[in-house]
């Protein structure tokens, strides 16, 4: 980690894999969710 | 599933909330940009131990009331929960990695968040491993509330423990220690994550009762081909 005086510490890349992940998660979630009930809803 | 307004109502605020955060709220000078993950896992953190005591209570209310809907409730809360609690578990990490130097420390917190985790994955197992409802309402009702017990202890956990997990900045009797705009994007965020947490118990809920309507549908189906009626008629 590089750091200039008086400059905040470069930590962008794990602030950015932190709402990639976030993202991921819940919008991974509500897709299962809409699949599940798609599926339950459908006659088998 | 159509999107309902309370979902769209959920995407445009995390929208607005996400907006807030990258673009206008100060990066914080120690930490950089890491610091902007507190936004979401805090809220992910609340959130998941709602759900779960949610779940305790609806489960508790099952064991009086033996109403069927409370036990829906408290198996939707459970898996909404599981999901938030995930998030705080890999949003922690990521944090800790630039900021400690490492991604995980079995500190007091720590280790006891990951334990409510994985008391919510053995209740969702518990449930698909039991196929009388009645018994697996109650047996659920009860994971439900232990886990629950967890919770303020897991919030306690920073004063009873030496720990490396930083102290309450935000929830704690005296005012809040971080810039008022760092609290007023938090408190965006925060209600961004209460409608997303909302929606998505909702429709965990609506799955609920739909499966178990074709679970009936089904048993309704194999009853008629099983009478001696309908045997005879195929016979």
């Amino acid at each position: 980690m590089i750091t200039l005086p008086g400059q905040p510490p470069d930590t962008s890349f794990w602030y950015h894999a932190a709402y990639v992940a976030a993202t991921l998660i819940y919008g991974g979630y509500a897709v299962s969710l809409w699949w599940r009930r798609r599926r339950w809803r459908s006659p088998s | 599933m159509k999107l309902s307004k309370l979902g769209v109502l959920a995407v445009l605020a995390l929208i607005a909330a996400y907006v807030r955060i990258i673009y206008f709220t100060p990066i914080e000078a120690l930490q950089g940009a890491a610091q902007k993950i507190f936004y979401v896992h805090l809220p992910s953190a609340l959130m998941g131990f709602a759900a779960v005591g949610i779940a305790a209570v609806s489960g508790g209310l099952y064991l009086w009331l033996r109403d069927a809907r409370l036990d829906r409730i408290a198996e939707s809360a459970v898996e909404v929960g599981l999901v938030f609690l995930s998030a705080v578990l890999v949003t922690g990490p990521l944090w800790a990695r630039p900021i400690w130097g490492t991604f995980w420390t079995w500190d007091a917190r720590l280790t006891l968040t990951l334990f409510l985790w994985f008391i919510l994955v053995g209740y969702v197992i518990l449930r698909g491993a039991i196929e009388n409802p009645e018994l697996r309402a109650r047996y659920s009702a009860v994971l439900a509330i232990l886990g629950a017990i967890l919770v303020p202890f897991i919030h306690l956990s920073v004063y009873l423990f030496r720990t490396l997990h930083p102290q309450p900045i935000l929830i704690k009797p005296s005012a809040p220690s971080m810039p008022g705009d760092m609290v007023e994007t938090m408190m965006i965020s925060l209600g961004a994550f209460v409608l997303l947490f909302a929606w998505l118990l909702h429709e965990r809920y609506l799955l609920a009762v739909q499966r178990e309507h074709a679970s009936e549908a089904l048993e309704r189906d194999d009853a008629l081909v099983t009478s001696p009626v309908m045997a005879g008629r195929s016979a």
